[in-house]
């Protein structure tokens, strides 16, 4: 069997042998070594230390979400997973992929305002406005007994544009607009909720995890996006990002030609009062967007009182004033047309495809399973994990240069290994640096041999090998759908 | 022989053929999604597409090959050759001429026009995908069309026949005339112009009395119970008998229904009863597939034998044949099966029985299935013809 890299042409004597190759950076190690860039005194025999010393505690992020030590002494750990290319009768195989491409009718609905879907799986779905009930944790340390909420205030969500990446639901993008969607012009602003990004990206709280993952699979996107969009409209916000609004008024200027957004900056005290009779003089004195500016709990605070005493018509003119904005501030890009919006979605259709790499396992097996006629063999998903050590890990902080860095080659035995002696109860200790390995029976009751093994490679905190494996399988668990960009790397074999 | 796909897309497939121990063949198909044709088009693969693309051909959600373009809100299902989209309650205005088309003549035939309340609509369409000039454009080819008590809200939510005419009695529309190529045309070619046209062929293209089984299967239905339903509103009420095996019915019933239809408001349009749809285009085929296949089933069901296998054969021997008469004679002591006197049959029981009479009708997931089968059940032939085909010339090479 020999191997090369993505995108090579392959010998036809060696099609048969042909394997995917799936590499990923192990969630379980991104997140321990994320989570100990933090705490890692509480584990003062991690090696960390000794990273952190020789190179300025500077933290790479890594652009897929994780954190990474840009150094070269941090042991990394890999995980390899292995499958065969698709094998068996031509009338199998094409009946097979007759059925998917045809498939069974699927009983899920689209959302009721679904305006425009792309190739790339990208939903676009709109709604009209709607009240909401400001729901701010204003208190910094999200882990106090007693964390204050800001006042409850009612406010109006003008029409959402919500843009959901089914593959991928830590991609989500709510934008704010004064109308509906009627055409590629269409002016959007991000959202000025709190937990919103620039862009439009909303910054999750981990509970979305828990949304099933069998809906998942089915790509039911009404329930998918029902979750999502009332998981972050119900609240439980924080201060954790800069305001929008904050960086949209940095440099604006109230003007005769947007009224609103003049009224927005000069607030009526009289109708405050009124509508808040327990705001004090001094209170009503100070309250001006200026002064609001020197926290983001005083920025959200300001805005919230605002827009609460605005009707909705006077909401949407607020948008649509916004709308009118430059498309950018101070080099910034603040709002869009729906056009770039599009765009922006096939600039990034690359990772969409990567992700869709989980989408077909499940779906071939699903037939599988559906038609007696085909058998296991049809389509042999083999999947076992290899854990690769003494890696230089400075070409590992991001997934471009784990693409272009991590030699195949060195899979070269295990692969011939696992393919005379298949087991799934094996896990491989792959040595990078001189292609040698040993295998790990993860039935075997775990001595404290391979657990010190482990440890002094990876330098995993674990009380044993058990737990490690027990709380990497519980995050991949976990994590297989939001963390999906960190798949890495399909390539034939 | 075995076959291994190398590299696949939603219309391509390149695979690797073992035709003996030594040697392999690599060639490359077009699967065309629309013929369902599997056609070689080279011998030898000399590149090797990237994997990516095989396992997107995969992926549920890639059926849609190009920007849907925006759509009005209502999208409820999209793939690649189907789309389903509701409408709100609505009035719209329903234009007949009351002829048949052979003899309608369009200088002098007056169409007479009805503004009437819709209930929540559901529309199935199939279109087509055409490439021109290296851009891939959208027609509408099929539409089915249905009542709903709400908005869907669920994959077994209940669907209703359309009681108006050219709708087949399962939803199908039949397709209507085009003056020129600009109907067909003017639409812009993605999803929004799909939902218009599809919208258009059942609202604005009119309609005459070539099919008016839905009109006379709700008459037929709720004559004797009349209450919430379009019949109640009739000025004078309705006292004719409808046959429940009539298919056609005449313009004075459509204008009667139409006339009745008016007068309700669109508030009270959703608490309207409406009937549910045939499993076959038609009722009538329901009927005869009843009597043809299940009327065995349905004598056994009772403890009565069944009538419609008798060996008329045993009548060579065990009758005469009168020529003048020009038929057999039974023999008085003839004691075969066909001899004996025939049981009326029950047709309204038989059609109970077979679940056609009252109607069972459709949820909307059947309607979907049965709007779709009528592709696979097709494909499923032509596909294995061609796989022997490309069998025989893997081995022939």
């Amino acid at each position: 069997m020999s191997l090369s890299g993505k995108f090579t042409n392959i010998d036809p004597r060696e099609a048969t042998s042909s394997y995917l190759i799936n590499v990923n950076l192990d969630s379980a190690s991104t997140v321990v070594h994320s989570a100990l860039t933090s705490s890692y005194y509480n584990y003062p025999n991690y090696p960390l230390s000794l990273a952190q010393s020789s190179t300025d505690d500077q933290v790479v992020n890594d652009f897929l979400g994780g954190y990474w030590y840009d150094t070269k002494q941090v042991p990394t750990l890999l995980t390899v997973d292995v499958s065969s290319i698709f094998s068996g009768k031509t009338e199998d195989v094409v009946y097979a992929h007759k059925q998917m491409i045809y498939p069974k009718v699927d009983p899920s609905l689209l959302p009721i305002a679904t305006r425009y879907i792309t190739p790339e799986g990208y939903y676009f779905i709109e709604r009209p406005p709607f009240q909401v009930e400001v729901d701010l944790y204003i208190t910094k340390n999200r882990y106090s007994d007693n964390r204050k909420k800001m006042n409850p205030y009612k406010v109006w969500i003008p029409w959402t544009l919500t843009i959901l990446n089914p593959h991928d639901l830590s991609d989500v993008k709510i934008m704010f607009s004064h109308k509906s969607l009627s055409s590629m012009e269409d002016v959007y602003s991000p959202s000025f909720l709190p937990n919103s990004y620039m862009d439009g990206r909303i910054c999750f709280a981990s509970s979305l995890s828990q949304l099933s993952v069998e809906n998942i699979d089915k790509k039911d996107i009404r329930y998918i996006y029902s979750i999502v969009f009332n998981e972050f409209m119900n609240g439980g916000w924080n201060l954790d990002l800069t305001p929008n609004l904050y960086r949209f008024f940095q440099q604006y200027q109230p003007s005769e030609d947007h009224p609103i957004l003049s009224k927005f900056l000069n607030p009526d005290k009289i109708l405050l009062k009124k509508k808040y009779p327990k705001m004090t003089t001094r209170q009503l004195e100070n309250f001006n967007f200026q002064a609001s500016t020197r926290s983001y709990g005083s920025v959200f605070n300001y805005f919230f009182t605002q827009l609460s005493t605005f009707s909705l018509d006077e909401t949407l003119e607020f948008y649509k004033e916004i709308s009118e904005f430059p498309s950018n501030i101070r080099y910034h890009k603040c709002t869009y047309s729906f056009e770039e919006l599009v765009n922006i979605i096939k600039k990034n259709s690359k990772i969409t495809t990567v992700s869709s790499y989980e989408n077909f396992s499940s779906t071939v097996q699903d037939i599988l399973a559906q038609n007696s006629k085909l058998d296991q063999s049809f389509f042999l998903y083999e999947s076992f994990p290899v854990i690769v050590y003494n890696i230089d890990s400075t070409n590992l902080s991001s997934s471009f240069r784990l693409r272009h860095y991590f030699d195949l080659s060195s899979l070269h035995e295990v692969l011939d290994h696992y393919m005379n002696n298949p087991s799934k109860n094996k896990i491989y200790l792959l040595d990078y640096v001189t292609s040698k390995f040993s295998v790990v029976d993860i039935q075997k009751i775990v001595t404290t041999d391979y657990y010190d093994f482990l440890k002094s490679k990876i330098g995993a905190p674990y009380e044993s090998f058990e737990s490690y494996i027990s709380f990497k399988n519980d995050l991949f668990a976990k994590t297989a759908y939001t963390s999906s960009n960190s798949s890495v790397q399909e390539s034939l074999v | 022989m075995a076959i291994s796909i190398l590299t696949s897309n939603a219309n391509n497939v390149s695979v690797k053929v073992n035709y003996n121990q030594d040697s392999s063949y690599i060639s490359s198909f077009v699967y065309n999604n629309y013929s369902n044709d599997l056609q070689q088009i080279a011998g030898e693969l000399d590149r090797v597409v990237p994997v990516t693309d095989f396992v997107s051909s995969f992926t549920k959600n890639n059926y849609i090959v190009k920007d849907t373009g925006i759509m009005p809100p209502g999208l409820l299902y999209a793939t690649k050759k189907y789309l389903v989209f509701e409408k709100p309650p609505c009035y719209e205005n329903v234009s007949i001429i009351y002829k048949q088309v052979d003899n309608i003549d369009y200088d002098c035939d007056e169409e007479s026009i009805y503004r009437i309340p819709l209930p929540w609509q559901l529309y199935i369409v199939k279109y087509h995908e055409i490439k021109n000039e290296n851009q891939i454009e959208y027609y509408t080819t099929d539409v089915r069309m249905y009542f709903m008590k709400t908005s869907l809200m669920h994959p077994d939510q209940e669907m209703f026949m359309v009681p108006i005419p050219n709708f087949y009695s399962n939803g199908d529309l039949c397709r209507p005339f085009f003056s020129d190529m600009d109907d067909v045309e003017k639409y812009s070619k993605d999803f929004a112009g799909v939902i218009q046209s599809a919208y258009d062929w059942v609202w604005n293209s009119g309609t005459n009395l070539d099919l008016t089984e839905t009109v006379a299967k709700y008459y037929s239905f709720y004559q004797d119970k009349p209450e919430n339903t379009i019949l109640e509103k009739f000025a004078v009420p309705f006292t004719h008998e409808i046959g429940k095996e009539n298919y056609y019915i005449g313009d004075s019933y459509v204008a009667a229904l139409f006339k009745a239809w008016e007068s309700i408001d669109l508030h009270e349009i959703s608490n309207i009863n409406w009937v549910k749809n045939s499993q076959n285009p038609r009722f009538y085929s329901d009927f005869s597939n009843a009597r043809t296949n299940l009327i065995g089933e349905y004598l056994q069901s009772i403890d009565q034998s069944s009538q419609t296998h008798r060996n008329l054969d045993c009548c060579d021997s065990c009758s005469e044949y009168d020529d003048e008469q020009d038929e057999y004679i039974n023999s008085e002591d003839c004691e075969c099966e066909c001899h004996i006197p025939e049981t009326p049959i029950d047709y309204d029981a038989l059609y109970a029985f077979a679940g056609v009479w009252p109607p069972k009708g459709f949820t909307y997931l059947e309607a979907l299935a049965s709007f779709m089968q009528e592709d696979s059940e097709i494909s499923h032939y032509s596909l294995l013809r061609h796989i022997r085909n490309i069998e025989d010339q893997v081995l022939m090479s």
